[in-house]
């Protein structure tokens, strides 16, 4: 299971996720969703330490979050 | 035997809301209404309704609003000049489809006017409740004890037809203190599916008169609802009126000096008759369909330049037959005023 | 593996109608996390006034009034005397609750009435295009002053959580931001005290949140963060004015 689900038809491509992430592993997709909006995509599983911020800052709740149990 | 008492207009209308099992009373002094503010802030909470008085008409009715929002039965007293800043919200309430009671004591305006009695507020209450078209029923007591029998009855209306009801009288009818009897128990209350209640565990519901986008929709919803209220709630008052050649129209304490007049002029012969609307909203245009053709004359009474008399006009059709009668507000037109009038009327005639 | 962050109840599965980056999304949710965390989604009512958040009655799940432009906080007052249980919020941008719904958003703090009064302050009337709000800053271009505000004509932008803190019948008065992960931390813990309060019968409260806009202020949303933690914060200070 991936460490971030990303609800590629709620995100705005607002980018608000891509700068609060500290470890920079989030970016916009070149794919569009059903509005246009080319959405957010996690790009380095590895490098994601699951804290959530990126959910925090996300307006459209299109982001949830796991962790190894 | 009933219950009478010898009361006020305004206080029997705050007590027969009690007993209506009115829940919650918001609202904001103006005179000459704030009696029944007093009286509710001395007595509602005999039945463990909620009082409060507010900064201001516009929140004494968006208080109503939240309160009528959970289902509760609310009510609210003020006078034309409180009505118009609760106007705003009506017209909310009426979109949003929530009962509400409010009594109306018009004082003669505009503007700061007086508290002398008038009839000057028909058109505002009956056609103008607030932006946006919409047709909210009114009744019109002409004495203590219709405002008592009105007031219990419109909890009933309201939430019948889901929608803010107006009570309107005049200063005078609103003052004066007479003997009158108090139905027996409350309105019933029936269970609804829209309001924000407390029942556990339901779906999250919405109470909002926005339809951005959905509006055509809602629209003829509420015309079936006016179209209803048409149907059902016409009401009036037929004096004298079998043989009558010259039919007197006029509400509240109009009406009420009317029956004394069409006494009158029958000693003298005259064949005089009247309807008295008891709903002003909507109109009884009912009440005139049967002189449809016929030579019958009306005369309507009224305490302002002329507002019920168009509706009078339109439900009997032709033009020639109707004629007005304007009285300044400020004081009740006096019966020989009428009958000159009625003779002069009659002159015409013959 | 084990969630570490998850959507909220309180919103159904729409796409919100909100702009790209806007701050109601992101308050809207705080209080929705509060209504999971406090358990309290039966009692739960927001009573909505008139701007961008008045259609996110269809992004919700629990109960919703919504009435005239900037009369939330009169509403609130009858529906809390009607029914204590409620747990009532109103939620008002900075024109609905300062300019228009003034005196209905500060008598519940005057009579200390038991709600609690979200604020989203975004300097600007959104909804209607981006005219000039009591919170506009000196010199912000808005299409009703559009060569600046000048504080001498209109005046100086309204600080009404100061204003509401003064009076005898508040009890928390806080104002807070979303210009970063930080600041979002801390504006959730803000609202959840005052829905604490409420749910504890505390009394009156009332939370500001700087909001971004990225429409009206024709900037990215990460831009408006910028503007918000730059110049914002200067006029309007971030703080507990009262309560713990």
């Amino acid at each position: 299971m991936r460490k971030l689900k990303i609800d590629s038809v709620h995100c705005k491509a607002c980018g608000l996720c891509i700068r609060a992430c500290p470890k920079k592993v989030l970016r916009l997709r070149d794919k569009i969703n059903p509005a246009g909006y080319n959405y957010v995509v996690l790009e380095d599983e590895e490098g994601c330490i699951s804290c959530a911020c990126c959910a925090l800052n996300c307006p459209d709740m299109a982001i949830s979050v796991y962790k190894e149990a | 035997m009933g219950d009478f008492k010898f009361i006020k207009g305004n206080e029997a209308a705050a007590e027969a809301a009690i007993r209506a099992g009115c829940e919650g009373f918001f609202f904001y002094p103006v005179t000459p209404s704030s009696e029944i503010g007093e009286y509710m802030a001395n007595h509602l909470h005999r039945t463990g309704g909620v009082f409060a008085q507010a900064e201001s008409e516009i929140a004494a009715v968006n208080m109503m609003f939240g309160g009528a929002a959970t289902g509760a039965r609310v009510m609210t007293g003020t006078s034309g000049v409180g009505y118009s800043l609760m106007s705003e919200c009506i017209s909310y309430m009426a979109g949003a489809e929530v009962p509400a009671v409010i009594v109306d004591v018009m004082r003669a305006g505009p503007g700061l006017g007086s508290l002398e009695p008038t009839q000057g507020d028909y058109n505002q209450v009956t056609k103008a409740s607030g932006h946006g078209g919409h047709i909210i029923p009114v009744y019109a007591p002409s004495n203590a004890q219709e405002i008592v029998n009105f007031v219990h009855e419109s909890f009933g209306t309201a939430e019948r037809f889901r929608t803010p009801v107006v009570v309107l009288y005049d200063g005078y009818t609103g003052q004066v203190m007479e003997s009158v009897e108090f139905p027996e128990g409350r309105q019933e209350k029936k269970p609804n599916t829209w309001s924000l209640d407390d029942a556990p565990g339901r779906k999250g519901r919405v109470v909002r008169s926005g339809y951005a986008g959905g509006i055509g929709q809602h629209s003829f919803e509420l015309y079936a609802k006016y179209d209803d209220m048409k149907e059902k709630l016409q009401r009036f008052e037929e004096y004298q009126t079998e043989d009558a050649e010259i039919i007197l129209v006029g509400f509240g304490i109009v009406g009420r000096i009317c029956k004394s007049v069409v006494d009158k002029a029958r000693d003298e012969g005259l064949k005089v008759g009247l309807i008295r609307p008891i709903m002003i909203s909507p109109f009884p245009a009912k009440a005139f369909a049967k002189y449809k053709g016929t030579k019958v004359k009306f005369l309507t009474i009224e305490m302002s330049y002329g507002q019920m008399c168009h509706d009078v006009a339109l439900a009997v059709g032709e033009n020639d037959n109707t004629h007005f009668f304007r009285d300044k507000c400020g004081s009740l037109p006096a019966m020989s005023e009428i009958l000159n009038r009625l003779r002069q009327l009659k002159g015409e005639n013959s | 593996m084990k969630a570490v962050y998850e959507k909220t109840t309180a919103f159904n599965d729409l796409v919100t109608g909100y702009c790209p980056g806007c701050g109601h999304g992101i308050v809207q949710r705080m209080i929705g996390e509060c209504m999971d965390e406090l358990g309290i989604s039966d009692r739960l009512v927001a009573i909505l006034g008139v701007g961008c958040s008045s259609p996110s009655w269809r992004f919700m799940t629990y109960d919703i009034l919504s009435v005239p432009h900037g009369r939330p906080g009169a509403a609130a007052s009858g529906m809390k005397k009607c029914d204590p249980n409620k747990i009532v919020y109103t939620y008002q941008g900075d024109g609905d609750s300062g300019s228009i719904g003034f005196s209905e958003t500060v008598y519940p703090a005057v009579r200390g009435d038991n709600i609690t009064s979200i604020i989203v302050n975004n300097t600007v009337y959104a909804m209607t295009g981006g005219q000039m709000a009591p919170t506009t800053l000196a010199g912000q271009v808005t299409t009703t002053s559009p060569k600046g505000r000048d504080v001498n004509a209109t005046g100086q932008p309204l600080h009404l959580p100061e204003l509401v803190a003064s009076l005898p019948g508040s009890r928390y008065v806080a104002r807070v931001s979303l210009h970063d992960t930080a600041h979002i931390r801390k504006a959730k813990q803000a609202i959840k005290q005052a829905f604490e309060n409420q749910i504890n019968g505390v009394g009156y409260s009332m939370v500001e949140v700087l909001s971004p806009c990225p429409s009206i202020w024709r900037m990215k949303p990460v831009d408006c963060m910028e503007r918000i933690a730059r110049e914002v914060i200067r006029e309007f200070p971030l703080g507990t004015f009262k309560g713990a």
